[in-house]
């Protein structure tokens, strides 16, 4: 199984995690969204998959370091007054608030489609 | 004065709290692996990088390589370090003990030794790197002969390997290569056609040179399915015309094999890592895998190849981080904007400006979940290996899906973090005396040896990615 739905399941309610789990759940939904949107559009019109395809690798990576991030913070908090695992938290923190964010424009990014690149006049760049 | 400063209780956190290292590589057979192995092993290799490695990172950049008459003279710091490095078997962790490697799990060369070489020097570790890649190839899908004699020597690094893909007319399109193989009645193969950034394609700090080509032989299909791949040295073996690659004492001739270098590529930084024009003229090679198989053979070592990439990424920044950190511990300008904070000084240190925290953490942070990621997919590509075939199947799957991630995202995020690091420099950034600014000049070049995630993105990200996805039920 997938580990990492299985991960945001079993921590609902963990004490401490909401902080990491509710907006890693929220992107693992989006990512799932961005799939189905890229699988249906993509059928009709490839550049449609082509147009967000960095986007959307970058954006699995945050979800991929989401979890990984998710994962940390859960052992640090069971370590809590060791400034080793403090600072890991922190960067847990930081992570959750000031990298992953850029999921929001990334989804924007991807969900806009192809038109604004290939609608523009090859002979005007 | 470069800094570095070994992420070692950052890895001892990621292989001993965070993944089940040690009980998962035990239960695949490496049965005497532990924790305290694992321990010396990393700090092993952070002192050979400290003590051998580092010191002559900014001496390649600074003198570089030469070429002169289809020849590449190294520095002659770079052959002792790469001498050291063969003499004490660091550039053999992975290999199999039987080719006198250390025969240690994959994850330890494929993460960890990865990203302490690069953040070291990673004009000279991309040459083990790479003879590795060759070996595990020639190992797994070679002829027991073309083993007996090639192994040993490209595992110690005597010998060193290359990948010879791109031709100038035909990069992230290797469906359209010309370079051709013809067979011969006794076996072999002649190999004539160009290649080009060949990493180490030529140098002199091994006795051999051993190529792995991609060439097209008669009667394939069009396209990427009708490509094999070839075993083809630079000096050949001395009996290899009797046939014989049972000559244990592994003798060469010393006349070249058709194999020649006509230049080097002028780089933006990593001036000591040869990246050569090469000619195969007639070149005798031996098929390795089946006939018009050569693709699938290519992207199986390619998993890890892609993801010691993006740990060039991570080491880089990691270096670019370390440097800019102990700068910014020293530093003071300004004052802080909530009032002054150390009144006794003409400035406050700049670790109260807001900014110049962001670009610091970003790198840190950015950093360490990289390597969190890769140390999760280093255990993937042991587990790859599995004799539970569920456990193997699923390793498999996940490794596909992470390593082109792992590798654009972390060769991207080394690309940004390292020029944010030279910004919390100011003037003194633009130094090449400074290790963030080598560092950020050096990144560039990560991200560029990776294959363009840009220019194919139809096919391998999203194509790809979605069928991975799909297939490890992300979705």
């Amino acid at each position: 199984m997938w580990p990492l739905t299985e991960f945001i399941e079993e921590n609902r309610d963990t004490p401490g995690m909401a902080e990491f789990n509710k907006p890693l759940h929220q992107g693992a939904r989006g990512l799932q969204q961005l799939t189905l949107l890229m699988i249906a559009e993509g059928m009709a019109n490839p550049d449609f998959l082509a147009a967000g395809a960095t986007d959307y690798c970058r954006y699995m990576s945050n979800i991929l370091l989401g979890y990984m991030w998710a994962k940390m913070a859960k052992i640090c908090l069971e370590k809590k007054g060791d400034p080793f695992y403090d600072a890991k938290l922190a960067s847990a923190r930081f992570f959750f608030k000031r990298i992953y964010p850029e999921t929001a424009g990334l989804a924007a990014k991807i969900q806009s489609g192809p038109k604004s690149l290939m609608d523009y006049p090859a002979e005007m760049m | 004065m470069v800094v570095w400063d070994p992420p070692i209780r950052d890895y001892q956190f990621l292989y001993h709290e965070l993944l089940p290292i040690i009980e998962t590589v035990q239960r695949l057979g490496y049965s005497d692996f532990d924790a305290d192995f694992l321990d010396s092993l990393m700090e092993g290799w952070a002192t050979h990088c400290e003590e051998v490695w580092l010191p002559i990172n900014m001496l390649g950049d600074r003198e570089g390589l030469k070429f002169e008459d289809g020849k590449i003279t190294m520095p002659p710091e770079f052959k002792d370090a790469y001498r050291q490095g063969i003499d004490e078997g660091w550039l053999s962790t992975a290999c199999e003990p039987e080719h006198g490697g250390m025969g240690v799990p994959l994850f330890f060369q494929a993460v960890t030794w990865a990203e302490f070489g690069t953040s070291a020097c990673m004009a000279l570790s991309v040459l083990p790197a790479l003879s590795i890649g060759v070996y595990e190839i020639l190992v797994k899908h070679g002829r027991q002969d073309l083993i007996d004699y090639f192994a040993t020597n490209l595992a110690s690094g005597e010998w060193s390997g290359t990948m010879c893909l791109t031709e100038p007319h035909a990069g992230t399109d290797l469906g359209i290569i010309e370079t051709k193989a013809i067979p011969q009645d006794d076996g072999t193969y002649r190999i004539s056609g160009p290649k080009c950034f060949i990493t180490y394609g030529e140098h002199d700090m091994a006795d051999n040179i051993v190529h792995l080509v991609l060439a097209k032989a008669p009667g394939g299909p069009e396209g990427t399915r009708g490509i094999s791949l070839f075993l083809v040295p630079k000096f050949l073996p001395q009996d290899w015309e009797s046939g014989g690659l049972e000559d244990t004492s592994h003798a060469l001739t010393s006349e070249y094999n058709g194999v020649t270098c006509s230049g080097t590529e002028e780089k933006m930084g990593l001036h000591a890592s040869p990246t050569c024009v090469m000619n195969f003229d007639d070149s005798v090679g031996w098929l390795v895998g089946p006939l018009h198989g050569g693709m699938p053979l290519m992207f199986e070592m390619m998993n890890r190849e892609r993801l010691a990439t993006g740990l060039m990424g991570v080491g880089l920044a990691h270096s670019a981080y370390t440097n800019s950190l102990a700068w910014a511990r020293e530093r003071r300008q300004g004052r802080s904007l909530k009032g002054v904070q150390d009144p006794d000084e003409p400035a406050d240190n700049i670790l109260v400006h807001p900014d110049v925290r962001r670009m610091l953490l970003e790198a840190k942070v950015n950093n360490e979940g990289s390597r969190a990621l890769a140390a999760w997919i280093g255990l993937l590509l042991d587990q790859m290996h599995s004799d539970d075939p569920e456990e193997a199947e699923m390793a498999t799957a996940l490794v596909a899906l992470f390593t082109p991630i792992a590798k654009a995202h972390f060769t991207d995020l080394g690309c940004e973090t390292c020029p944010r690091q030279c910004r919390s420099w100011e003037g003194p950034a633009t130094s090449v005396n400074m290790g963030s600014s080598s560092s950020t000049v050096t990144s560039e070049s990560a991200r560029y040896g990776r294959e363009p995630t840009e220019s194919k993105p139809s096919t391998w990200q999203g194509a790809r990615l979605l069928r991975t996805s799909a297939r490890t039920s992300a979705i």
